[in-house]
């Protein structure tokens, strides 16, 4: 099949344009600006009949011009990075809340300050309470393909939740790579025209997200409800989508982990880099595997301890930080490996802050550090950046 | 209840109220501490009031303003603004 090179921002725009997304309110900001761009041309071009590319003045006002348009039933994407995320941190909730199934793609940038523009994950996982639907891809191909399959999960009357598509800035975003772009047909079959379950119409007034009482706590669990049956859904979309277009996805990414004695779980384009490791070390006959989380809400429960109870000692990689705790996916992997019958020892590492390079090498020291931990019957909780600073 | 247990209710459980205007049939005062009285003789109709208040509760009639007390809620905004002293402050339930 033809392979085109395209970067990760635009392979999300690619998404949005296949997906013929009628409203998408955006502001730039690095690196998340050629994906908008991107669509700014094809825009301006005639490229996207039926669509309102919508310049706004903040992100705080694109989500919340996403929430208006996806609450009179358009179909909405939008994108950002980083600062921006954080500053549509409040309406986040609200498009959860409201339940409205808006598709994001978010393109990782750490945190000021002091100002970063490179990627680490503490923009995405931050809104992990958020009650969005949240996705991680590792690969432009995947950045593509989540786009079309969030759409169908978001949308499905048994979840309608937003879903945010994950992609590393830079190392993604600004990468080209080639990738199968589908033809508008293939799209249409795995994704019909939306059908909104719930809009205000000019001739059906409705109030969405009023105050409520006691009521709040019902609203609220049935977010987590939608959430947690989104599990089933994402299962049956992936089939689906293994028919039409030929790729196959599963809740978690498994690598070599049949007879692995050691797991380093990833998240995003570091497992890229700690594939070509593993393949390496399993030359020299170390017996490692590795787990990419790629669905992080909902959360993979029995996906993720299905494929770490054989393991004897896992190293939870995490590209991100929670001060004064650690790493954000470290305490996630421990309690959910909690009620297994035999507990493998977990170590964490915090690695690639702020974009720094998570090499090969770095992947085999870690490996090693994991091998003295199941050694010693201890493990460790280490930041991996600052060796050599 | 285990979460398990909780049905999904589908678009019920959006919160979403289908009945247009339903706040009209409430008491939205209910919890108001102080109310605003009208003094007619001293009120010279400028209409201050009823621009003030933030929650369209001061109703225009050909005799002035009419306080809808189903609605207001006591900030008293009308009461700081008013220019001749034909607005007061009063305790409910005094
Ligand atoms: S007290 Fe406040 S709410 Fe009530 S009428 Fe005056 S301005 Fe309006
Ligand atoms: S502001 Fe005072 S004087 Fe003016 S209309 Fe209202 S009550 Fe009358």
């Amino acid at each position: 099949m033809k392979q085109t090179l395209v970067t990760g921002n635009e392979a999300a725009a690619w998404g949005a344009r296949l997906v013929r997304a009628k409203y998408i309110p955006n502001f730039p900001i690095t690196p998340q600006t050629e994906c908008i761009e991107t669509l700014a041309r094809w825009s301006a071009d005639g490229e996207l009949p039926g669509t309102y590319f919508d310049r706004m003045e903040s992100e705080h006002s694109v989500m919340s011009a996403a929430v208006g348009a996806a609450a009179v039933g358009s179909r909405v994407f939008t994108a950002t990075s980083s600062q921006g995320l954080l500053l549509m941190h409040e309406v986040l909730y609200i498009a959860a809340g409201m339940r409205l199934p808006i598709v994001m793609a978010t393109i990782s940038r750490g945190l000021s300050a002091p100002v970063t523009l490179w990627s680490d994950h503490n923009d995405f996982l931050d809104q992990r309470d958020s009650g969005w639907l949240m996705f991680h891809a590792e690969n432009n191909q995947e950045v593509l393909d989540m786009v079309l399959q969030a759409y169908r999960i978001a949308e499905d009357p048994r979840v309608l939740l937003p879903a945010m598509v994950n992609m590393d800035g830079y190392v993604l975003s600004f990468t080209d790579e080639p990738i199968i772009i589908p033809s508008p047909g293939q799209v249409e079959e795995f994704l019909p025209k939306y059908a909104p379950a719930h809009t205000i119409a000019k001739n059906r007034p409705v109030t969405v997200g009023p105050p409520v009482l006691e009521e709040y706590s019902i609203f609220r669990a049935q977010n987590h409800v939608a959430s947690r049956n989104a599990l089933n859904v994402i299962e049956e979309v992936q089939d689906d989508f293994e028919k039409i277009f030929g790729r196959r996805y599963h809740l978690v990414d498994e690598f070599m982990l049949e007879d692995a004695e050691l797991v380093l779980v990833t998240q995003g384009s570091m497992s890229t880099t700690a594939k070509a490791a593993i393949l390496e070390m399993r030359d020299e006959g170390i017996k490692v595997g590795l787990l990419r989380l790629r669905i992080i809400r909902p959360w993979p429960n029995e996906a993720v301890a299905g494929a770490l109870k054989d393991a004897k000692a896992i190293a939870v990689i995490d590209r991100n930080v929670a001060p004064g705790k650690g790493g954000i996916m470290f305490p996630e992997i421990i309690e959910t490996l909690y009620n297994l019958d035999r507990l493998p020892l977990v170590s964490g590492f915090v690695v690639g802050l702020g974009g720094n390079p998570q090499t090969e090498s770095k992947v085999k020291e870690i490996t090693h550090k994991l091998m003295d931990d199941l050694a010693a019957g201890r493990p460790r909780m280490e930041w991996n950046d600052l060796e050599e600073i | 209840m285990r979460e398990e247990e909780i049905p999904y209710k589908g678009i019920e459980g959006i919160p979403i109220i289908r009945e247009p205007g339903s706040a009209a049939k409430v008491n939205r005062g209910s919890w108001r501490l102080v109310r605003p009285v009208h003094h007619s003789e001293k009120c010279t109709k400028c209409k201050i009031c009823y621009i003030y208040c933030p929650d369209a509760a001061i109703n225009w009639t050909p005799d002035g303003p009419e306080i809808n007390l189903t609605s207001c809620k006591g900030c008293m905004i009308c009461v700081e603004e008013c220019p001749t002293g034909a607005l007061t402050e009063e305790k409910e339930g005094a």
